[in-house]
């Protein structure tokens, strides 16, 4: 039983090994050495356990109502290849979904292969059309419109405060039955003058709920519709919360529990940016952006609206030193995206000197970062000569590289 | 009460079990050893290990390592069982962390073996459903995998290419960033 010539494992077992290799390029490389190693990696039974085991890698971002273009991870980042490939085989100007009007699906938002997409329809509609497409598969859906009398019953109608997202929590569902799964959720939020109201979608379903919110909390003034498109929306454990500069609170839309509530924050992070994250089980955490490095909070979520239980500080997160502005652009679950805008190129020249020479780097001066919620890693992802557009966010792009992949849609 | 010397009491809880390889022959081993092993646990419990446990799947040299490996593990296992009635706490603690130590040199000593007899040992960790055994061979492969070509994964598992130059273009086109 010596295994001479060929793998001598059956599938289940190389299936078994190849579960437990990390990178999708070692996979990848794995599946071009012999016919059986190719079959074997290639089914989608098995990509799908792959996937469901392994988290996408980073392939770089999008930018928040923009028709494009994609930001692919630039070398010394470990996805530049995966990504350029990417870059080079999806359509990021999402030409394949009907266009009436040029460039007018602006981009709202990105996870798992799928990207979120409105239009704006004039004024006579209540809200935007939404699409969820998939640029490497060029597949997309068109959501139907948020029905008239659910918004009518709500009074949310016109708001420029239009924000939809990906529903970070639904989750894949496993088919046994070697179903694709394509089910994806999204949620919008939006401001009234007397309200909060949220809307849900389920691609299961196919169907939109409304929750309200007919108490609303002041954060520094009574009349929230004065501060239309002030505050800033964050998403943590199946969780609304919206911050304000200048506030010492935050406002909490729990979803579940049907509660809007006014949290305390750190009287430090009164005047920095923020992002509300996930800190562990059980926990919240807000980041806050300090003078070159980055403050964890985190405060356990059964106390969260209580103020006997203080923010505890969890960690200080050093940024790499540049003289920079430097802002957070986009959080998602598991990652939060930074960029730091220098104030003179000749910086990050040297800066680069440590992992490599790139030609004509003295015209980029905008550098994108990634923290990662478990590690507290800050890695260069890309680079630059334009920053994003202020009070703009950015959406980190995780998928699959080719042929890894399978539509998402 | 230290009843070292309790001779019936030693042999009830030494019940011994005989493997047969492949090649006829025959090992003898301890019930807690044996039992590592899901296939010959359900086995014992039917009642069919009289006479012997003929294992046709597994060749005598390749047998006497999986029989090493248990041997290891199952006093490790001995040692969790017994923690929750005769250790306290932190004696246990302080046993557990030392043999476990010793545990990991065992585990990567063991893997210091050829491509060949790694694919049998897995192939026999699987037939006899040893869970420990079947983790451990596999990560060693997937661990060699890391970072590697496909002529080196070629080379390392004396796999034999067999696709075709059209398939293999087609391939590395497909993944290309993976070679970049």
């Amino acid at each position: 039983m010596a295994s001479a010539a060929q793998p001598a494992l059956p599938d289940e077992l190389l299936e078994d090994i190849f579960l437990r290799l990390d990178a999708a390029a070692d996979l990848a490389r794995a599946s071009a050495a012999c016919t059986t190693f190719h079959r074997v990696v290639s089914a989608r039974r098995f990509l799908r356990r792959f996937r469901s085991l392994h988290p996408p890698p980073i392939l770089g971002f999008l930018e928040s109502d923009q028709p494009g273009p994609f930001r692919p991870a630039d070398p010394p980042h470990r996805a530049a290849a995966a990504s350029r490939s990417l870059a080079r085989a999806a359509d990021f100007s999402f030409s394949f979904v009907p266009n009436p009007t040029p460039n007018s699906w602006n981009v709202c938002d990105a996870r798992d292969g799928r990207v979120l997409l409105y239009r704006r329809t004039g004024d006579a509609a209540a809200f935007a059309d939404l699409v969820v497409c998939d640029p490497l598969h060029r597949r997309y859906v068109q959501l139907p419109p948020i029905p008239d009398d659910l918004a009518l019953s709500t009074g949310a109608r016109g708001m420029p405060d239009f924000d939809p997202f990906f529903d970070p929590d639904s989750k894949e569902e496993k088919h046994e039955d070697g179903e694709e799964d394509v089910s994806f959720g999204v949620i919008c939020a939006v401001q009234c003058q007397h309200k909060l109201v949220t809307f849900h979608f389920s691609s299961v379903t196919g169907k939109w709920l409304a929750l309200m919110f007919n108490r609303v909390l002041s954060l520094a003034t009574p009349d929230m519709d004065l501060y239309r498109g002030v505050f800033k929306r964050h998403y943590a454990h199946g969780c609304f919360y919206w911050t304000m500069y200048g506030s010492s609170g935050m406002l909490m839309q729990d979803t579940r529990e049907m509660r809007l509530s006014r949290v305390g924050i750190p009287i430090a992070t009164r005047l920095q940016q923020k992002a509300v994250v996930e800190a562990g089980e059980g926990r919240l955490g807000l980041l806050a952006l300090g003078a070159c490095m980055l403050h964890l909070y985190s405060k356990a979520l059964q106390n969260i609206c209580s103020g006997t239980e203080e923010w505890h500080q969890d960690r200080t997160i050093p940024l790499p030193k540049l003289d920079a502005d430097w802002r957070i652009i986009g959080a998602a679950k598991e990652y939060v995206l930074l960029e730091a805008v220098l104030q003179d190129s000749s910086q990050f020249t040297s800066f680069l000197q440590q992992s490599q020479q790139i030609p004509g780097a003295t015209q980029y001066f905008t550098l994108d970062f990634t923290l990662d919620l478990k590690t507290f890693l800050v890695e260069r992802l890309s680079m630059s000569n334009k920053p994003i557009g202020i009070n703009n966010r950015a959406h980190l792009s995780t998928s699959f590289p080719a042929p890894l992949s399978f539509p998402s849609i | 009460m230290a009843s070292a010397g309790s001779g019936d009491e030693k042999a009830a809880a030494a019940a011994m079990i005989t493997l047969i390889s492949s090649d006829n022959e025959k090992f003898e081993v301890t019930e807690a050893t044996a039992t590592l092993s899901q296939t010959i646990r359900h086995m014992i419990e039917d009642g069919c290990t009289d006479g012997g446990v003929p294992l046709p799947n597994v060749t005598s040299k390749i047998l006497a390592r999986v029989i090493e490996y248990c041997k290891k593990h199952a006093t490790a296992a001995a040692g969790e069982e017994g923690s929750s009635s005769s250790f306290s706490d932190a004696a246990f603690l302080e046993v557990d962390r030392a043999f476990l130590e010793e545990l990991e040199e065992f585990d990567d000593a063991f893997l210091e073996v050829d491509r060949a007899t790694l694919f049998d040992l897995i192939l026999a960790a699987n037939y006899l459903d040893i869970k420990g055994l079947l983790n451990l061979t596999c990560q060693k492969v997937a661990d060699s995998v890391k970072g590697k070509t496909p002529e080196q994964i070629r080379e390392m598992y004396n796999i034999v290419n067999d696709l075709t130059p059209e398939e293999e273009a087609e391939i590395r086109r497909e993944t290309q960033w993976a070679f970049e």
